[in-house]
C-alpha cells in the first residue's frame, strides 16, 4: 500500500536572507508576467 | 531559450487565460546536473481573467482543471511551477476568506484545481508539492510545483539547488 502523500507541504518559516530574497525576485517575476499576459488579452 | 503557450478558456462568464513559459534549466541547476533534465521541461503557469470583476466559478474551476488535466496527461515528463501572486485586487472580496492574503487563498483554489484534475482518472499519479516561505512584513509566499511521481528526483533538486544557490 503506497504511503507517499500526493499534498506535501515544506514549510519555511524563518528562512535565510538570501531564501527571502530570491522568493522577492520570484514575486516580481510573476508581478511582471502577470502584467505582460494582462496586456496579451487586452490585445487579443 | 525560452518559449510559451497561451491558452484562452471561454466560459459564460467570462474569458481566462493560462500562460505556460519554459524555464532554462541552467537557471536553477549546474551544469553537471543539466543531462537529468534532458526530457523533462519545467513551465512556469500564469492564470488569468480577462475581466478583473468576474468571480472564478465552478464553471471556470472546471475549465482550468480540465485544461491542466490534459497539459499534465500529453507531457508526461513535465514539473508545473507555479506563484501564487500576493494582489488582492483580482479577487474579488466575497470570493474569497477576508481573514487569509490573496496568496493563501490562490495557494488553496491552486490546490483545488489540482485535486480536480487528480482526482479526473490520474489519481496516484502527479504530486502537489507547496513551499510556504515566510517573506517578512509582507507575510507567506506560496510557491506550488506540480510534477509526476516518477520527476520527484528532479523536484527534489530543483528546490535542493536553488536553497544552495542562495547561500
Amino acid at each position: 500500500m503506497k504511503t507517499m502523500s500526493y499534498n506535501q507541504v515544506e514549510l519555511f518559516s524563518t528562512p535565510s536572507a538570501p531564501v527571502v530574497e530570491l522568493v522577492k525576485k520570484l514575486r516580481r517575476r510573476k508581478e511582471q508576467g502577470l502584467a505582460l499576459l494582462r496586456k496579451e488579452m487586452e490585445q487579443a | 531559450m525560452t518559449s510559451s503557450l497561451t491558452i484562452p478558456i471561454s466560459t459564460s462568464h467570462g474569458e481566462y487565460f493560462i500562460k505556460l513559459t519554459t524555464i532554462d534549466p541552467l537557471m536553477v541547476v549546474s551544469k553537471d546536473d543539466l543531462s537529468l533534465f534532458a526530457n523533462c521541461t519545467i513551465y512556469d503557469i500564469l492564470l488569468a481573467c480577462k475581466h478583473r470583476d468576474v468571480d472564478v466559478d465552478m464553471e471556470a474551476m472546471t475549465s482550468i482543471s480540465t485544461e491542466l488535466q490534459r497539459i499534465l496527461n500529453v507531457n508526461p515528463n513535465i514539473i508545473l511551477y507555479f506563484f501564487c501572486d500576493f494582489d488582492g485586487k483580482t479577487i474579488t472580496i466575497r470570493q474569497r476568506d477576508e481573514q487569509i492574503p490573496p496568496q493563501e487563498f490562490r495557494s488553496r483554489l491552486f490546490s483545488l484545481l489540482f485535486d480536480r484534475a487528480v482526482n479526473k482518472g490520474n489519481r496516484n499519479k502527479f504530486i502537489n508539492r507547496k513551499y510556504v516561505v515566510n517573506i517578512g512584513e509582507d507575510g507567506d509566499a506560496y510557491i506550488h510545483l506540480i510534477f509526476p511521481e516518477h520527476l520527484t528526483r528532479h523536484a527534489d533538486l530543483l528546490a535542493s539547488t536553488i536553497e544552495s544557490q542562495s547561500k
